[in-house]
C-alpha cells in the first residue's frame, strides 16, 4: 500500500468530494487502524469507535483548514491522540510496560519446518513483546513507516523506536533459535 | 556483543536504513557467523509477508458516513452584555464628535476617507498629508484631512507617524480618548469589546484627553503609555488616567532618532506581524487571538480563563500557537474551521 496511492485517493476526496475514493481509503486503512489502536491498549468495541470517528471528522473537515500533506501520518497520529485521551478519560495506564519475559514455553516446539508455521511461531515472538515494542514493530514493518513518522505518530524519540525495533529483531533471532536444530536444514527456499 | 551489533544491523536492513558502511559491517559479521545467515534471511522473508488485513464491511462504512454526513447542531454564541453596550456609546461618540464634518451620502466628501480591516488582516497605508499608518485588524479608520485640520475616528488599533505640520493640528478621536499630536509616531488601541483603552507614544509629543474631562489634558513623553479602562472612562469624570512606561530595549538608541517603528516593544509588535503580548490572562489573549488569527474562541474551563501567558507568535499558525501554550500550561482545545474551543 504505497503512501502515494493513499494521496492521490485523499485529493479526489477533498478535491472533488468523491465518496468512492473516500470508500476507498477507508477500507485499505480501517482494518489497519483499528489493529493499531487495539495495539495502544484499546478494546477493539472502542478501537471501532475511535477509528471511524477519526474518518467521520476527516470527511467533515476535508475542505477546512490546511491541507493534509501526509494523509496517512496524520490518520495514525489521530487515532493515537484519541487513544490517548480515551486512556485519559479511562485512567488507566498507556503502555504495559514490562514485556513478557518468556515470550515461548519451550515444550511447544514445533516437529514440522513448514514455513506457516515458522511464520506463526514468529508471530507469537511479536506478540510477546511489550505493547510499545509490538506496535512500532508493526508500525515499520506492517505500515512502512520511517523511525521518524513512527516518532511522530507516538510522540517519542526516534531513539526509543530504533532501540525497541532493534529488541523485536533480538526476539525474533532467539525464537528462530528456539525453534531448534533442524531449522538450519530447511530454510525456505528463496 | 556481536549478537546485539548484527541485532543492529539487521534491524536496519530490514527497515530499509543500513547504509553502505553499514553494509560493509554486516557483510564482515556474516563471514565471521555463516550460521546467522540463515536467520536473516528468514527474517527478510518474515518482514516481507506482512499480514493481510480485512476489508471493513459497506455496514461499517455507512455507519461511519451517516455520521459524517449528519448537519451538526447550531452553533449558539452567546452575546456578552456588554458587548453592544460598549459599541453603542463607541457609535454614539462617532456621531456626535464627527456631526458637523458627515455629509449626507448625496454630497460625498472628497476629503473623508474610510479604511476598514477585517479579521486577521492587517493594512498600511499613508495619508494624502503624508502620515503613515498600519491598521491591525477589525479596525475602521475615518480621516478628514482639510487645509485647517487633520482629525482622525479610529475603532480599533493603529500605528500613526503622523507627518509634521504646525499648522495642522492631527487628531484622533479613538472611544474616549481623543489624541492631538504633532509630528510623532504613536500607537492607538480602542476595540470596543475590550476592557482598556491604550494609546503609546514613540517619538515626540501627544496631549490626550477624555471626553467628559476637554480641559484636563495629559502629556505624554515618548515610551509612555496611558491607559483608560472602557467601562467607566464615558461614565465618571473622576476616571483616573494611568501613565505607564513602557519596556523597549531600544528606548535610549531611539531618543534622537527619526520615527522607526520599535520592534523590540509589544504595544507596536503587530507592525512587524508579531503578536507579543506581556502577562495576559488566556482569557484576554484569547481576544487577541480572535482578531489575529480571524478565529473564534470559546471556553469551556472557566479555571483555564485565568491561565497567564507572556510571549510572542509570528509565523504560526492558530493551531501551532495553540500548542506553544500548551506546553506552558494544561488545557486542551478542539477547533472545526474557525470555531475553537478551549477547555
Amino acid at each position: 500500500m504505497p503512501a502515494i496511492d493513499l494521496q492521490e485517493l485523499w485529493d479526489e476526496v477533498y478535491m472533488t468530494d468523491d465518496q468512492q475514493s473516500f470508500r476507498k481509503l477507508f477500507n485499505l486503512l480501517y482494518g489497519r487502524l483499528v489493529r493499531f489502536a487495539t495495539d495502544l491498549a484499546i478494546s477493539p468495541e472502542a478501537a471501532e469507535e475511535i477509528v471511524s470517528d477519526v474518518f467521520v471528522q476527516l470527511w467533515k473537515n476535508r475542505t477546512e483548514g490546511e491541507p493534509i500533506l501526509y494523509l496517512k501520518t496524520y490518520l495514525y497520529t489521530a487515532v493515537r491522540n484519541r487513544c490517548y485521551n480515551y486512556h485519559r478519560d479511562h485512567e488507566k495506564h498507556q503502555w504495559l510496560e514490562l514485556e513478557a519475559e518468556d515470550g515461548m514455553a519451550a515444550n511447544e516446539i514445533h516437529p514440522q519446518l513448514e514455513w506457516k508455521e515458522m511464520q506463526q511461531w514468529l508471530d507469537g515472538a511479536v506478540a510477546s513483546l511489550s505493547p510499545q515494542g509490538r506496535t512500532i514493530f508493526r508500525l515499520v514493518r506492517e505500515e512502512g513507516f520511517k523511525y521518524k513518522e513512527v516518532a511522530a505518530i507516538l510522540q517519542i524519540s526516534p531513539r526509543t523506536v530504533e532501540t525497541q525495533l532493534v529488541r523485536a529483531t533480538s526476539r525474533l533471532r532467539e525464537a528462530l533459535r528456539q525453534y531448534g536444530k533442524g531449522f538450519d536444514s530447511q530454510l525456505p527456499v528463496r | 556483543m556481536q549478537h546485539h551489533r548484527f541485532d543492529e544491523l539487521i534491524t536496519a536492513k530490514l527497515s530499509g536504513t543500513l547504509d553502505h558502511s553499514g553494509e560493509q559491517e554486516l557483510a564482515a559479521l556474516l563471514e565471521q557467523h555463516p550460521e546467522w545467515g540463515a536467520e536473516l534471511s528468514v527474517l527478510e522473508q518474515y518482514w516481507q509477508q506482512a499480514p493481510e488485513v480485512e476489508e471493513p464491511s459497506f455496514a461499517v462504512f455507512r455507519e461511519m458516513m451517516d455520521k459524517a454526513e449528519a448537519t451538526p447542531a447550531a452553533i449558539v454564541k452567546p452575546m456578552h452584555w456588554w458587548k453592544p453596550a460598549a459599541a453603542a456609546v463607541v457609535a454614539g461618540l462617532l456621531c456626535m464628535a464627527g456631526f458637523h464634518l458627515w455629509k449626507p451620502r448625496t454630497q460625498p466628501d472628497s476629503n473623508i476617507q474610510l479604511v476598514q480591516t477585517g479579521k486577521a488582516e492587517r493594512r498600511q497605508f499613508v495619508l494624502s498629508d503624508g502620515s503613515k499608518v498600519h491598521l491591525n485588524a477589525s479596525s475602521q479608520l475615518k480621516c478628514h484631512l482639510d487645509p485647517n485640520s487633520r482629525e482622525i475616528w479610529l475603532e480599533g488599533e493603529a500605528y500613526f507617524e503622523v507627518a509634521k505640520d504646525v499648522h495642522r493640528p492631527f487628531i484622533v478621536h479613538a472611544a474616549a480618548l481623543n489624541i492631538h499630536a504633532l509630528g510623532t509616531a504613536f500607537n492607538v488601541k480602542a476595540y470596543p469589546q475590550d476592557e482598556q483603552y491604550e494609546t503609546t507614544l514613540l517619538e515626540g509629543a501627544v496631549e490626550v484627553y477624555l471626553n467628559k474631562k476637554p480641559e484636563q489634558k495629559v502629556r505624554l513623553r515618548p515610551y509612555e503609555k496611558l491607559l483608560v479602562g472602557s467601562h467607566t472612562a464615558l461614565a465618571s469624570p473622576e476616571e483616573k488616567l494611568v501613565i505607564k512606561p513602557v519596556l523597549s530595549k531600544g528606548a535610549l538608541a531611539k531618543a534622537l532618532a527619526l520615527p522607526v517603528i520599535d520592534s523590540t516593544l509589544r504595544e507596536t509588535a503587530w507592525i512587524s506581524n508579531r503578536l507579543q503580548f506581556d502577562s495576559l490572562s488566556f482569557e484576554q489573549l484569547a481576544r487577541e487571538l480572535e482578531r489575529w488569527y480571524g478565529v473564534q474562541i470559546e471556553f469551556r474551563n472557566e479555571g483555564v480563563k485565568k491561565y497567564i501567558f507572556s510571549g510572542s507568535f509570528a509565523s504560526e499558525t492558530v493551531i501551532q500557537a495553540l500548542q506553544a501554550l500548551q506546553l506552558t500550561e494544561d488545557f486542551h482545545y478542539k477547533y472545526q474551521g474557525t470555531q475553537i474551543i478551549i477547555y
